[in-house]
C-alpha cells in the first residue's frame, strides 16, 4: 500500500509523538514545520494524505484551501488540540476530511489515517421507505416468478410422467366404404376399393389420401404385392399384374379363375390365392399365368380374408372371431389362433389382409363405415 | 440505483449528552426518515443522537436520531444506520431534500 503522509507540524514535540505514532501505523511519515515547507516538498513526496497539526500559523482552514488548490482530491485530516466538534465541522466543511481529537494516540490515529486512503460522498434519496418497499416488491415479485417457475416445472414434469400417453391410433376409417385389399410399402399403405374401382394411396401415419388411381376397366377384390410389382384381383376372377410406377402399368394378366379369388398374396417363393366363399386357398407359381400348383381347405370355421408372408400364411376368420396361422408348407394345419378383439363389433367384416414387419393389417367393412386397424403378430 | 449525492460527505456535530462535549462524524446517506452517519467515535446502539448538519441552503440543529444498528468497517470507522425519531423534523427534512435535488 501507498502509505507515505505529510505532517505539517511546527512543534518539535509533536513531531516526536507523531513520529513513533505514524511509525507505528506503518506509514512512512515525512514532516514539514508550515505550510510553505510542505508546499515545497510536496511534489517530491507524493503523499496518500495531509496532516495538519491545528493551533498553529497559518491557521488549519488556509491550510486546508491552498493544499485543496493544489491538490484538491487528496485527504487531509486536522489533529486538532483539543475536543471541540463545531471547529471540526467547520474543518471537514473547509474540506478536511476528518478530525482527530486530542490526545493524539494510536488508537485515535488509525481509523483516520486507513480511512484516508478511501473517499466517497453522501447519498442521498427522497424516500428510502418507498424504495425499500420498491426493492421488497421486487423480491417477492422475483420469488414468486421462481416459485411459479419451479411449480410450472414440478406441475409439467408429473404431468409428463404420471399422465397416461396418448395411445397412438391403431385403427382408421376409411373415406371409401368397400375395400377389398391391403398392401404395404415402406412409405405408403395401398387400398383397393370395389365400389368406387379405384386405388387409394395413404399415408400410414395420418391414413390421409395421398393419391386415388381410377381403376376403370377392373372393379378390384384383391391384391397382392412383390418388391417391384402388384398384383390386383377383379371380379371376373383374373388376376393382373402391374408396375409399381406412378400409373401401376399393366404387365400381364391371367385367365379368368373359377371361382374367383378374394384374397391374394406373395410369400416371396409362390403366390397365394384364396376363396372366401368356398374356403378354398390355391398355391400357384408367380409367374405371368398364376399356374395353379396346388388347392386346399380351409382348415378353420371360415375364411374372411388371407395374406402371408415369408413364414406363414395368415387368415381371418369371424366364425372364430380369431385371425388363424397356417403353415406355408400344409396351410390345412392351424399352427395357432388368436382372438381378434375387433371382432367384438358383430358387424365387422375383415375383407382384405396384408403382413409387413411383424404387424398384421386388416381393411374391412363395419356397418355401413369401413376402416383399417392393424396388430403385432400373434406369437 | 442512481441516488444523489452531495458534493462530500455532510459533516455533522453529533450530542449524545449534555454532559458530554460534542463529537463529529459525516452523513453517508440521508433520507427524511433514516440515514447512515460514519464516525470514527464509538457510540452504542439504541443512542439517541441530536445531529446538528446542514444541507443545501437548510441548517438542522439537534435532529433526534436513534442509533438502529453500529458496524465497524476494516479501517475503524463506525456505520450507523439511524432512524429519526421526529416526525415534524423528518418533514423539513424532506423539504429540504426535495429543494436540495433541485
Amino acid at each position: 500500500m501507498f502509505n507515505t503522509v505529510q505532517i505539517i507540524c511546527a512543534s518539535e514535540k509533536n513531531r516526536t509523538i507523531l513520529r513513533g505514532i505514524f511509525k507505528n501505523l506503518g506509514a512512512d511519515a515525512v514532516f514539514s514545520n508550515d505550510l510553505n515547507d510542505a508546499l515545497a516538498v510536496f511534489e517530491k513526496a507524493r503523499p496518500a494524505a495531509v496532516f495538519i497539526a491545528d493551533g498553529e500559523e497559518p491557521p488549519a482552514e488556509i491550510q486546508l484551501r491552498e493544499l485543496r488548490r493544489v491538490a484538491p482530491f487528496i485527504p487531509l485530516l486536522v489533529l486538532l488540540k483539543r475536543r471541540d466538534a463545531a471547529r471540526a465541522v467547520e474543518l471537514m466543511k473547509a474540506g478536511a476530511l476528518d478530525c482527530a481529537q486530542s490526545p493524539w494516540t494510536e488508537e485515535e490515529l488509525r481509523p483516520l489515517y486507513r480511512k484516508a486512503l478511501s473517499l466517497s460522498g453522501t447519498a442521498i434519496s427522497l424516500d428510502s421507505l418507498a424504495l425499500r418497499r420498491s426493492r421488497r416488491t421486487l423480491a417477492a415479485a422475483l420469488a414468486l416468478a421462481v416459485g411459479f417457475a419451479g411449480f410450472a416445472g414440478g406441475l409439467y414434469y408429473g404431468f409428463k410422467k404420471y399422465s397416461p400417453r396418448a395411445l397412438q391410433p391403431h385403427s382408421f376409417y376409411l373415406p371409401y366404404a368397400h375395400p377389398t385389399g391391403i398392401i404395404i410399402h415402406k412409405d405408403s399403405v395401398l387400398i383397393s376399393d370395389w365400389f368406387s374401382q379405384a386405388l387409394y394411396e395413404h399415408n400410414p401415419r395420418t391414413f390421409g389420401i395421398k393419391k386415388v388411381t381410377s381403376l376403370t376397366e377392373t372393379t378390384p377384390v384383391a391384391l397382392a404385392a412383390s418388391q417391384d410389382s402388384l398384383w390386383l384381383a377383379g371380379t371376373n376372377g383374373v388376376i393382373e399384374k402391374r408396375l409399381l410406377d406412378g400409373r401401376y402399368t399393366r404387365a400381364s394378366r391371367t385367365a379368368a379363375f373359377k371361382p374367383a379369388p378374394d384374397s391374394a398374396c406373395f410369400d416371396g417363393l409362390y403366390f397365394w390365392t384364396a376363396d372366401s366363399r368356398t374356403g378354398t386357398i390355391v398355391k400357384r407359381m408367380p409367374g405371368d399365368a398364376l399356374e395353379e400348383l396346388k388347392r386346399y381347405k380351409y382348415p378353420g370355421q371360415k375364411l374372411s380374408a388371407l395374406t402371408c408372408d415369408t413364414r406363414f400364411l395368415w387368415a381371418a376368420d369371424p366364425g372364430l372371431k380369431s385371425v388363424v396361422k397356417l403353415s406355408l408348407d400344409d396351410p390345412e394345419r392351424i399352427i395357432s389362433r388368436t382372438e381378434l378383439a375387433q371382432y367384438a363389433s358383430r358387424s365387422l367384416k375383415v375383407t382384405a389382409m396384408a403382413s409387413k414387419e411383424g404387424r398384421l393389417w386388416f381393411a374391412g367393412e363395419d356397418g355401413d363405415k369401413a376402416l383399417v386397424f392393424y396388430r403385432d403378430e400373434p406369437k | 440505483m442512481n441516488q444523489n449525492k452531495a458534493d462530500s460527505c455532510i459533516p455533522a456535530v453529533i450530542k449524545t449528552s449534555l454532559d458530554l462535549p460534542p463529537l463529529w462524524g459525516r452523513l453517508a446517506f440521508l433520507s427524511p426518515l433514516d440515514g447512515e452517519l460514519v464516525s470514527h467515535f464509538e457510540l452504542p446502539e439504541g443512542k439517541v443522537l441530536a445531529l446538528t448538519f446542514e444541507l443545501g441552503r437548510a441548517s438542522f440543529e439537534d435532529i433526534r436520531a436513534r442509533i438502529k444498528k453500529a458496524l465497524r468497517d476494516p479501517h475503524g470507522y463506525y456505520n450507523y444506520s439511524l432512524v429519526f425519531l421526529d416526525p415534524a423534523q423528518s418533514d423539513l427534512l424532506k423539504a429540504a431534500i426535495n429543494e436540495a435535488a433541485r
